[in-house]
């Protein structure tokens, strides 16, 4: 292990230590023009979880700085460590994010959403991570919320709701360039501008060019089903990926009560895979190199309008279009949804929301055999209503809320999702909620019109071709709900955040195996078949808890610790067997330290641990990062950061289809982020 | 399993940030008195200030925040009026104040201080939760990050200050339901 670099640091920082503060490099904030002045990252963190004390669920926000400072490269990275998340890393590019278990590849129970645009595809029940980039430097927040959240968010939130928020364009005045490169990311380049032409008008554009290996020499392995994994024969050392972005983004104030943005972006991305399909289960797989492609775009136009305080309506239109080619499935996805809101508050005690939604997605795909979808081509519908309720029982310190959101499908019909919360507020710095929800997660494509070849399974010695199929019986995987949390804030310095929860999960997704065998001659040789269907036979219960934290043990120094803790217990009707197979980490922690060495240096450190993946059989492991950042100037900054410091190799995951899980390694990035 | 190396850099970690502990002032305090700074730049007051005669701030509540603003602000000028920052133990004695700033104290009985005559035409600027409602005219807090404020329209009329545009574009302005129970 390489400890020297961190001996440097360690021994650099103590001597530059002195009384300096937390804050910009700006010698006199005085002399801030309110523009600015309102666009400064506030380092006390109290008053902010203060804020998050109104809302009665259990969330975790990633500000800008969080995001910044954690060294990421990519919105999954800065996910890592989030209490109550599992973020495990398949390739360096796909991953497995869920909350409160069921994580997978495709993980099917969160709703992760840019913007208001919900990025869960009908296609799978998932989102294609390796497909999506946002600029780091354009994110205002994400927050993170664990627990159903449909009646707030939107459908399919059963697990939790990502929500990543960017930052308006009359945010982002000016140009700027970052430049980085290491030995993951060999290249990349944003350069953003915007401008703000009038008191009421603003845009932006920006482009972004990245071209990334995270392979280098690196042990590839798959497993098609726990307990049996392969191999890669070579090491793997090309797993480049050259992207390419072109976004945009206008605000208009058109009057003193309507706001309208409009964004939207283009991409095209290109890379290579390794590849490993199973020929005989147990027995022998074959390895290759393929192409992957991805192009598409989105845009989204959002009205908002403000009569007063307490009454306010939104509506929302976007639409997104792509085409992605994996090497043994692609096709393209045309995606359109409307969505419309209102806030009314109609007492000194009562607010009521509703609203109501359409989402109209088609797609057309193909495969080579092994994974695709039968019919190819299919359409999908989903309206959707949604009414809340919040009452003040007792002002100010006793508020419950009940809502029910109704959705129409092409898939299930109508589905409901109902939720009560109480929020306690006895005082200001404290605060106990609860909740009882029920949601669903609709049926996709997969689960529908699945149409896969597994290999061959042997059985003694007699090999048996497993195949997998959808069925259009699937109806909604559904789950009910038990939360608990309660949250503290000592002044400035300190707050911490609990959270507990229980769940039961019925209509689960599962395959089940045929009484007899099916047989079909090849060639004049008989061959056995396995027909396995899917059908909604398994149940499952959860329970844990996170905590977090976030200490500013002085104005220069920020702790964040937090800890989870997931138990997990599937349960399988006799003769079935999971589609996917999830997992979750039984114990995670992490503790990020933001330390301001000086008003112009910064050092980060972070450490997430989690325990033995016992699904995977893969180890428990501790890993490190850190962060160097200098600024200069105010609009000049360098940094430099590692990942993985101690260069510990460890698989997070499997994908559980022909693309292959490579382990952690060191890596580094250099930073340059210019403004002008 | 924590390995030996790894163990050795989390003590590394641990020695270095705690070697650089030092005692510092609030940096949220300080955005907080640029912020007042830019009330007293864009607001009107219906009451004559004699030519050059000061601005004055009075600061109920903690101490430390008294010191913040008396070293940001002292020394400043606004529209050639010099700005002056006062430690007030009451309002109801006060005559000089155009801002008073009720530094949130556990002591501090906000909702009474804010009924005070003395107060009715005086900016009121707080940092508590039910600051508009106890009658007060601004609120600072701290939202995703950044200094954030929201402003109570009643309250400002009461008070007969008149706060630019260009300023209240960056809060929220709060209706009489929200901000006051006048």
């Amino acid at each position: 292990m390489d400890t020297r670099l961190l001996i440097t640091l360690a021994l650099g920082s103590a001597g530059i230590v002195s009384a300096q503060r937390v804050g910009t490099p700006t010698d006199d904030l005085t002399n801030l023009s309110v523009d600015d002045l309102f666009q400064l990252e506030v380092t006390s963190v109290g008053r902010k979880a203060q804020e998050l004390s109104k809302a009665p669920a259990a969330i975790y926000v990633l500000t800008a700085e969080d995001i910044l400072r954690s060294g990421a490269t990519s919105i999954p990275e800065a996910l890592e460590g989030v209490p109550g998340l599992s973020v495990e890393r398949v390739d360096g590019r796909m991953w497995s994010i869920s909350a409160r278990g069921f994580a997978r590849l495709f993980s099917d129970k969160i709703l992760v959403m840019i913007d208001g645009r919900s990025l869960y595809t009908p296609l799978f029940s998932g989102v294609l991570w390796d497909m999506i980039d946002v600029p780091l430097e354009n994110i205002e927040r994400i927050e993170i919320v664990r627990g159903p959240g449909a009646v707030m968010w939107g459908p399919n939130a059963v697990n939790g709701v990502i929500n990543i928020i960017t930052k308006k364009a009359r945010d982002t005045r000016g140009t700027l360039v970052s430049v980085g490169a290491g030995n993951d990311v060999y290249g990349s380049v944003l350069a953003r501008w915007a401008a703000a032409p009038t008191e009421r008008l603003a845009y932006q554009v920006w482009t972004k060019l990245e071209d990334e290996n995270p392979a280098d020499s690196s042990k590839g392995s798959y497993a098609q089903i726990p307990g049996v994994t392969y191999t890669n024969p070579a090491p793997i050392t090309d797993l480049n990926t050259e992207s390419a972005r072109l976004g945009f983004r206008v605000d208009d104030q058109v009057s003193d009560k309507d706001t309208v943005s409009v964004e939207g972006d283009v991409f095209k991305l290109g890379r290579e895979d390794a590849l490993g399909y199973p020929q005989v289960i147990r027995q022998s797989m074959d390895f290759v190199t393929a192409d992957t492609s991805g192009t598409g775009g989105f845009v989204e136009a959002r009205w908002t309008h403000t009569n007063s305080a307490g009454n306010e309506s939104s509506l929302q239109f976007t639409f997104d279009k792509n085409q992605i080619d994996y090497p043994f499935v692609g096709g393209e996805s045309d995606n359109l949804t409307i969505d419309f809101q209102k806030r009314l508050q109609t007492s000194d005690r009562n607010e009521v929301y509703w609203g109501f939604g359409y989402q109209h997605y088609s797609d057309s795909t193909y495969s080579n055999g092994v994974i695709g979808f039968q019919p190819a081509a299919g359409m999908y519908c989903l309206g959707d209503a949604v009414l809340r309720d919040e009452f003040q029982l007792i002002p100010n310190r006793l508020l419950a809320s009940a809502g029910m959101r109704v959705d129409y499908t092409s898939y299930s019909r109508f589905d409901y999702q109902p939720s009560i919360r109480l929020l306690y507020t006895p005082s200001a710095r404290q605060s106990l909620w609860a909740a009882v929800s029920r949601a669903v997660r609709v049926p996709s494509r997969v689960d529908r019109d699945l149409a896969a070849d597994e290999g061959d399974l042997m059985i003694g010695l007699l090999p048996i071709r497993e195949l997998l199929w959808g069925s259009d019986s699937m109806r909604p995987e559904v789950e009910n709900s038990l939360e608990l949390g309660y949250r503290f804030q000592s002044g400035q310095r300190w707050s911490a955040d609990f959270a507990t929860f229980w769940s039961y999960y019925t209509s689960l997704a599962a395959v089940a195996m045929p009484q007899h065998l099916q047989v079909q001659t090849v060639d004049g040789m008989p061959e056995f078949l396995m027909n396995l269907v899917a059908v909604n036979a398994a149940t499952a219960r959860s329970y844990g808890g996170e905590a977090s934290a976030t200490w500013q043990l002085t104005p220069v120094w920020r702790l964040r610790p937090s800890y989870s803790y997931l138990d997990e217990a599937p349960r399988l009707p006799p003769n079935h067997m999971w589609m996917l197979d999830t997992s979750g980490y039984r114990h995670q922690g992490a503790i990020r330290s933001q330390y301001d060495l000086s008003r112009h240096l910064q050092l980060d450190l972070t450490a997430r641990a989690q325990s033995r993946n016992t699904v995977w059989d893969l180890p428990g492991a501790v890993l490190f990062d850190a962060r160097l950042g200098w600024r200069p100037a105010r609009d000049t900054e360098f940094s430099f950061s590692m990942q993985d410091l101690t260069g510990r190799e460890i698989v997070e995951t499997y994908a559980q289809s022909p693309f292959v899980s490579i382990p952690t390694r060191r890596t580094f990035l250099v930073r340059w982020v210019q403004r002008f | 399993m924590l390995s030996i190396n790894s163990a050795r850099l989390a003590c590394l970690m641990l020695v270095t940030v705690l070697a650089a502990v030092s005692p510092a002032d609030e940096p949220e305090d300080e955005l907080k008195a640029a912020v007042v700074l830019s009330f007293l730049r864009y607001g009107e007051w219906e009451q004559v200030l004699p030519p050059n005669g000061a601005l004055t701030v009075g600061v109920l509540g903690r101490p430390e925040f008294a010191q913040v603003l008396r070293h940001s602000l002292e020394g400043k000028s606004v529209n050639d009026h010099s700005v002056h920052v006062v430690e007030l133990k009451s309002v109801a004695a006060q005559q000089v104040c155009q801002v008073v700033y009720f530094a949130s104290d556990k002591g501090l009985d906000i909702k009474a201080a804010l009924e005070t005559p003395a107060l009715a035409r005086v900016l009121t600027i707080g940092e508590t939760r039910d600051f508009l409602e106890s009658g007060g005219a601004v609120n600072l807090f701290v939202l995703d990050g950044h200094m954030a404020f929201e402003v109570s329209k009643d309250a400002l009329e009461r008070s007969g200050i008149n706060i630019s545009s260009r300023l209240l574009r960056f809060g929220q302005i709060r209706s009489r339901k929200q901000g006051d129970r006048t």
